[in-house]
């Protein structure tokens, strides 16, 4: 959300100034100076409307659905894997979304639900009569909120929920 | 102590081959305590740094590695060996078969000499050889 306001305020400006704003985010094709490039000196500027077409479309961000909501830092393999909206299951079927490859991982162990606002993990596993554990921080849960630094055991294999940083 | 230190890549012909990697979508999960817990199998070390040991072999999927809580612990010092996972041995009761899976891990499995790609049946003498460990497979 706050990735939106920035990338608004950064056009609106360029356009009040006439100039561009060097993009607060790395990675992003800067655009050139139109001015330079159309041999022109920096003091004479074309007519707002004449630029208008030429301003470089690299500033739409990814769209929400998109951009990772969490990360689930493993260990060992698979590493850190980013997790999207809506949900993710994890467990050891090579249909899952989240896969990793250990016997002690049920097939489909735990569904994570990720909002914008919070994020909850179900043991897929629960109604079992033999459920396969999922601990949250050490205690048995069954469905729980997870929020960033959280550590997650699904029967016997622990990784790091980290909320992704967005908007700076 | 074993457990921290990192997996030493052997130095054999062939070791940086592909292969191919076991489909382990039909596997049951392993389950440290089962109801039984039947041990239905012996893996006993001819060769290697843990040679004269034994390890049960259960009922059900069985994890092999370097780690102490792997179901079958190869915890005597060989560092070739992955701490988790280097290879899964499962028992079905329903069909009375024993499987080896390749844990696709750094260093290849063998059995009986040939190098283990996928997965494959075992039987009662064959030889499983993980790192520089060679393990006699028995059934009880």
């Amino acid at each position: 959300m706050k990735d939106w306001i920035a990338i608004l305020w950064e056009g609106l400006a360029g356009l009040a100034a006439r100039r561009n704003v060097p993009s607060q985010r790395g990675g992003r094709a800067e655009p050139v100076d139109r001015d330079a490039s159309a041999g022109k000196s920096p003091g004479e500027r074309p007519p707002e409307t004449a630029i208008e077409p030429d301003v470089p479309n690299t500033r739409i961000p990814p769209l929400p659905e998109h951009t990772p909501v969490a990360i689930l830092e493993f260990e060992g393999p698979p590493g850190p894997v980013p997790i999207k909206h809506g949900d993710t299951v994890i467990g050891r079927h090579s249909e899952d979304d989240v896969r990793i490859s250990d016997v002690r991982i049920s097939r489909h162990h735990a569904r994570l639900r990720a909002g914008s606002e919070r994020c909850e993990i179900s043991n897929l596993t629960a109604l079992r009569p033999d459920p396969n554990p999922m601990f949250v921080n050490g205690t048995y849960r069954e469905h729980a909120e997870v929020v960033d630094g959280d550590v997650i055991s699904l029967g016997g294999v622990s990784f790091t929920f980290r909320k992704a940083r967005n908007g700076d | 102590m074993s457990d921290r230190e990192r997996t030493r890549t052997l130095n054999i012909p062939g070791a940086e081959e592909p292969r191919k990697s076991a489909n382990m979508d039909n596997l049951p999960t392993q389950v440290i305590m089962d109801a039984t817990n039947l041990k239905v199998a012996t893996l006993r070390v001819v060769d290697g740094p843990g040679k004269g040991q034994e390890r049960p072999v259960f009922s059900g999927t069985n994890q092999v590695g370097r780690s102490a809580d792997n179901r079958i612990p190869l915890d005597f010092g060989d560092n070739t060996i992955s701490r988790q996972q280097h290879a899964v041995i499962s028992y079905d009761t329903g069909l009375n078969e024993f499987r080896i899976f390749d844990g696709g891990k750094q260093n290849p499995v063998h059995v009986n000499g040939e190098r283990l790609s996928g997965d494959r049946s075992l039987n009662d003498g064959d030889t499983i050889k993980v790192g520089l460990t060679t393990l006699r497979f028995a059934l009880m």
